[in-house]
């Protein structure tokens, strides 16, 4: 799909990557943790904004996102609302944490839990989930990579070789400048991806002769779209919203980002600029999933994974001249999947520099437990581009582990920062009780036990959100009972 | 209206838009869209207003809320 030029363009493009990577080395200002994994907590407007953008749009957010709508039609309208409701938690809870990792300098969410509860036990645990999360993240955002570069060279870009060229990219220009590069290229990565999805919706705006077209073109082809939803369809609306909201606000990168922020304004005003994000990015992806139900009807599950390719494919062959779009895209994807893998490497690497090897060697300094780190990176990485390449399928669908297990992580977070109140032994076995809802609920539907792991089309992330909170409330009543 | 109202409003909002297709399913179309779904874009343009003026007003990096988090400081953990 892309030529000899496309393909040019993008090793143009991955070598900028490791140019800024190299200007975020020159820039170092110490040989610190703070330094490496929070910028030297300097990050301005500009580039904490798109940094923020661009970590919370994943690939899927251009290759998923569309394929959902194109499936569950109307009702994925919700990850409009769950991706705003991310900012109404961060209000909730970001100014003050903010505050809290100046005055104490914090470079991990670990940092805050020992801080704040002074428990080893409770930081370890929210560290598990952390570190599950990260992984499965980079492992399926390096899977991506390889079958989006597979996809639009037609193959000749082998999916070996795309994994491995971006994962050595991705850890060149992250072990070099830290944050400062991460932040950096999202902020490149955060105008390349609103530049992909704007120009697409252009474009689709130009091929239907205006939207209005496109919804007519649709009730036609898709009727069942305008059916009013069901029970379940309604479960699922709500509870995915929730989890989602919960879920991604505590994601470890984005709490390192409000570490990051330069000062409380900058990050406020982020934040609002943020909310702004989801009208543009998600509100035009889902209009590609709803042109590519009306384009190409009748796609089964799998098939329809590919229906932004497809779309772009009939706008091609409707007008020609609109071929440098697949550029626009492949760059506007890659971007997208780069800026949440280099950001979950960073994290992932702070994690085991600061609350692992840190803990252990309590006598190293600033500088050992950074160059800790950065192997760790390196490490971490080629183990997960071998995964994300002989992985097979099956086995690999079972460690995606997503927002339901990351959620059960906000309670104790947001408690952290605004009350203190719950005890932690409260918090650990309110997380405990929610990842065993979850993960309980994956296993019954993975063996057959249950028809699927959201009964009655309830999210089992909201159901272990639910248990865990309740467990909480439970254990801290009766921690009080006792001491009474 | 205070801190708590706003809260209320956000919340409100949120409950109000997490709930769309159950109580405005009735609507009827319009603009080609079922009733529900202009719905759901209306009150999610009005929750970023909400949220956005949260952000603006009620933002702890005021000297108030330094205090307030200094004095919460000095209490020991439960």
């Amino acid at each position: 799909m892309i030529g000899p030029t496309g393909q040019v363009v993008i090793g143009i493009y991955l070598l900028s990557l490791l140019l800024l990577g190299w200007l975020g080395r020159r820039a170092r200002q110490a040989d610190s943790l703070a330094d490496f994994y929070l910028a030297g907590r300097g990050l301005g407007l500009a580039t904490l904004f798109l940094s923020l953008y661009a970590t919370q749009y994943s690939g899927n957010a251009l290759v998923g996102y569309p394929a959902t709508a194109y499936r569950q039609g109307f009702q994925f309208l919700n990850s409009l609302t769950f991706m705003l409701g991310i900012v109404g938690v961060y209000w909730l809870f970001a100014g003050r944490l903010h505050r809290l990792a100046r005055a104490h300098s914090y470079v991990t969410p670990g940092d805050l839990i020992r801080h704040r509860y002074g428990s080893r036990r409770l930081a370890l645990v929210l560290n598990i989930v952390f570190i599950a999360v990260l992984a499965s993240y980079i492992l399926a955002n390096l899977k991506a990579i390889g079958q989006v570069l597979q996809a639009v060279t037609d193959g000749q870009v082998d999916f070996a070789v795309a994994v491995w060229c971006a994962a050595v990219v991705m850890v060149v220009y992250e072990s070099l400048g830290g944050m400062r590069s991460v932040a950096w290229t999202d902020a490149i990565q955060g105008v390349l991806l609103l530049a992909g999805c704007l120009t697409i919706f252009v474009a689709l705006e130009v091929r239907f002769d205006g939207i209005s077209n496109l919804l007519t073109q649709l009730r036609t082809v898709r009727p069942e779209f305008w059916d009013p939803p069901g029970a379940t369809d309604l479960a699922r609306y709500a509870s995915l919203i929730i989890v989602v909201a919960f879920g991604a606000a505590v994601y470890p990168q984005a709490i390192q980002r409000i570490y990051a922020a330069r000062s409380g304004p900058v990050l406020r005003r982020s934040l609002q600029l943020l909310l702004v994000m989801p009208l543009l990015t998600i509100t035009l992806v889902l209009i590609i999933g709803y042109a590519g139900a009306a384009l190409v009807p009748g796609l089964d599950r799998a098939a329809s994974e590919g229906i932004t390719l497809a779309v772009l494919a009939d706008l091609i062959t409707a007008v020609p001249e609109l071929r440098w779009m697949f550029v626009l895209f492949l760059a506007a994807a890659l971007a997208a999947i780069m800026s949440t893998v280099d950001s979950a490497l960073l994290s992932l690497s702070s994690i085991f520099a600061q609350d692992l090897y840190g803990a252990r060697r309590p006598d190293a300094t600033q500088s050992q437990l950074t160059r800790a780190g950065k192997v760790f990176s390196w490490i971490i990485m080629a183990l997960m581009a071998t995964l994300a390449i002989y992985l097979p399928q099956t086995i690999w669908q079972l460690t995606v582990i997503k927002l339901e297990v990351l959620c059960q992580a906000a309670p104790a977070v947001i408690a952290a920062v605004q009350s203190r109140r719950p005890s932690a032994p409260a918090l650990v076995a309110g997380v405990v009780t929610g990842l065993v809802v979850v993960l309980g609920l994956r296993a019954a539907a993975a063996t057959g036990w249950l028809p699927s792991d959201s009964p009655g089309g309830f999210e089992s992330g909201l159901l272990g959100l639910l248990a865990n909170v309740f467990i909480v409330w439970l254990v801290g009543k009766n921690s009080r009972t006792n001491l009474g | 209206m205070g801190k708590d109202g706003f809260a209320r409003l956000a919340v409100a909002s949120a409950l109000l838009m997490a709930t769309v297709p159950w109580w405005a399913r009735g609507l009827p179309t319009m603009a080609g869209l079922p009733g529900w779904v202009v719905a759901a874009l209306g009150l999610s343009l009005g929750y970023a207003a909400v949220v956005a003026w949260l952000l603006q007003v009620f933002w702890d990096d005021t000297d108030e809320a330094s205090a307030t988090l200094a004095k919460a400081e000095r209490k020991p953990p439960s």
